[in-house]
């Protein structure tokens, strides 16, 4: 049987002696679009977080094809590189230009030579509909368009894996529905294991395969499972979450 | 794993094949650069030919899986580009299925290019030219603006809390005093040991003390301590209110009608500009003691005959040229650091040089106005 892509064990996130979420446990298979879905403030962010390397866990083990990531420090660095992050606000290097930013993670991981590094960026840029604004820099575009360079950086080392934090949020529904379309076309064309945390609604009913759902109140996984079965046979709070209906 | 590109024209077609491994981690420098060469002749081939089509063609080695990334692709659109200057057609239907997919996604997204123009550079010199003089501009406005919101103040119309003022006199006074403490003793450590060792070859080292006292007072503690609080206060005024920039806190003050100057500006330029000159009071203090430390280890000079020296030296108008000059420079740092802040850009680069041209400024303007103050003075012979 094949190894999940990712599979997270037990896993409790927690900040000193604040817990965030414990006992979590579920896999991502190769070339699946997976959902952190749950309330404001539930912790899907620190989740996420603990997924990319950026918090250690308190307790459990997170597997990248097997491999423990923060049980093998020799790994790390190469599991990192398959990772692309786009972070929230697109957390894009200002004082570089969108090309630039691209770049950099090319020049620090590659071979190639500066042309042919130019021609990645415009290439990756041109995928997220960003043609031609290659010398622009973050504060000359809008936030919509932060977001698309966010995500052309993040794929600039052709990543297995890829982690979307709140790619929507902020934008309206036609940017947001091109968006979701992109992170469709990624997985299909590119093979890639997308990882996305969201509560936008649409998004998660649009592109997802497979969901988790993170309670603020009980501190853990409620449930596991495809978003549009959750809607029919999860539990009450999260069908409420889906079917968008006030407590 | 082997990379191969190679091309061949028959007859208007120009057939391109890429072969074997083309991911990123596969590509060598050594083949980089051999397929650079490569790419460059296929490019030339593009430009010099008489072409009406471009084939373009991958395929893994027998027994290989297939693999290709953002490299050939980018190579790809690159060709794409060329053909279309030249209104060559190129097909793309012998690439595997997924590749045509990504490439008609940047086909699609190539379409509405929009490039920054080329400046030359008289439209350079222009630009840079009607920048300072919005600089300049701005930088008068926001004077006026302060000296309204003063007026305001002063009526008792200002949108200003007591508690704020407060709380900028503790960080501009109170929480100073330890690093003004240090750097002041240390200075008048180091004027006294370094004067008297000079006065000494004269017999004159009775005079140190009215020499530490006079440069202290009239012009070393306003400069060092306005130094001190630029680094200190001037840089830290830029960094908070750039911060609330960024965070979109001056657009919500603003949205309520709150004039940021006269919330933000006026209680940092009120506590900064009283301070000074408390500061530079008790810096000269600390340098004289400094001083004293000296004479009393290293000279044979008595605390009385050094207090005589002091008084006999020491006139008002030092005192009060001294107390000038502090006030001169609080003005500049609160200006500078507030100024710096509130035009500050709304990223993190902006906010760090929003910072830095704080202090920056703050001490050319404190040399500056030094030197102003010095020669005007002279002239009254003071």
């Amino acid at each position: 049987m094949q190894l999940p892509m990712i599979d997270v064990k037990n896993l409790t996130v927690a900040y000193g002696t604040k817990l965030i979420q414990e006992n979590l446990t579920f896999s991502v298979n190769e070339k699946e679009i997976f959902i952190i879905m749950g309330g404001s403030g539930c912790g899907k962010s620190s989740l996420l977080r603990v997924l990319m390397g950026l918090l250690e866990p308190s307790k459990g083990q997170v597997l990248f094809q097997g491999v423990d990531f923060w049980k093998n420090e020799k790994a790390q660095q190469d599991i990192l590189r398959s990772i692309g992050v786009m972070f929230q606000g697109g957390a894009l290097w200002t004082s570089r230009t969108l090309a630039e930013n691209i770049a950099i993670p090319l020049e620090q991981f590659t071979t190639l030579n500066t042309k042919q590094i130019k021609e990645i960026a415009r290439y990756k840029l041109s995928q997220v509909g960003l043609s031609g604004f290659e010398n622009y820099y973050p504060s000359e575009i809008s936030g919509g368009m932060r977001k698309r360079a966010g995500i052309a950086r993040a794929l600039a080392l052709d990543p297995r894996f890829v982690f979307l934090d709140e790619p929507s949020a902020g934008l309206d529904p036609v940017s947001s529905a091109r968006l979701d379309e992109l992170i469709l076309q990624l997985r299909d064309s590119l093979d890639m294991t997308i990882l996305i945390v969201t509560h936008e609604l649409a998004s998660i009913f649009a592109v997802a395969d497979n969901a988790i759902w993170l309670d603020a109140k009980t501190k853990t996984m409620l449930a596991q499972g495809n978003p549009k079965e959750l809607l029919a046979h999860g539990p009450l709070v999260v069908q409420k979450f889906l079917k968008r209906e006030a407590d | 794993m082997l990379v191969l590109l190679s091309y061949s024209i028959h007859g208007s077609i120009l057939d391109i094949r890429a072969r074997g491994d083309w991911t990123l981690k596969n590509i060598s420098h050594a083949t980089a650069r051999t397929l650079s060469r490569r790419q460059k002749e296929i490019i030339k081939a593009i430009r010099s030919q008489k072409l009406e089509k471009i084939q373009l063609n991958y395929k893994a080695f027998p027994s290989q899986k297939v693999l290709w990334g953002s490299f050939l692709l980018s190579f790809f659109c690159q060709l794409r580009e060329e053909a279309q200057k030249k209104s060559i057609s190129v097909d793309i239907s012998y690439l595997p299925q997924q590749m045509q997919e990504l490439l008609a996604v940047s086909y699609a997204a190539s379409i509405d290019i929009k490039q920054k123009s080329n400046k030359n550079i008289f439209h350079i010199l222009g630009l840079w030219i009607e920048k300072k003089v919005q600089q300049v501009l701005a930088a008068m406005d926001f004077v006026g603006e302060i000296s309204l919101a003063m007026l305001k103040f002063f009526a008792g119309k200002a949108t200003i809390s007591a508690k704020d003022v407060w709380q900028e006199i503790y960080n501009a006074g109170a929480s100073s005093l330890p690093i003004i403490s240090l750097v002041s003793v240390l200075l008048g450590l180091i004027l006294a040991f370094v004067s008297a060792v000079q006065l000494q070859v004269l017999g004159a080292e009775v005079y140190v003390s009215s020499l530490i006292t006079v440069s202290m007072v009239r012009v070393m503690s306003p400069v060092l301590t306005s130094i001190v609080i630029a680094g200190r206060i001037g840089a830290s005024y830029a960094a908070t209110i750039g911060s609330m920039q960024v965070n979109e806190e001056v657009d919500a003050l603003k949205t309520f009608g709150i004039n940021p100057v006269e919330f933000l500006v006026l209680p940092r330029f009120l506590a900064l500009t009283l301070m000074m000159p408390f500061l530079t009071v008790y810096a000269d203090f600390m340098g004289i003691l400094g001083g004293y430390a000296v004479i009393a280890l290293g000279w044979d000079i008595s605390f009385y005959s050094f207090l005589d020296n002091v008084q006999m030296f020491t006139h008002m108008h030092h005192i009060f040229i001294g107390l000038f000059h502090a006030f001169i420079f609080g003005i500049l740092i609160a200006l500078s650091g507030c100024y710096q802040g509130i035009i500050s850009g709304r990223d993190a680069e902006a906010v760090g040089r929003a910072t830095t041209l704080a202090v920056v400024h703050s001490i050319i303007g404190i040399i500056v106005s030094t030197s102003i103050v010095t020669i005007i003075l002279s002239g009254f012979n003071l």
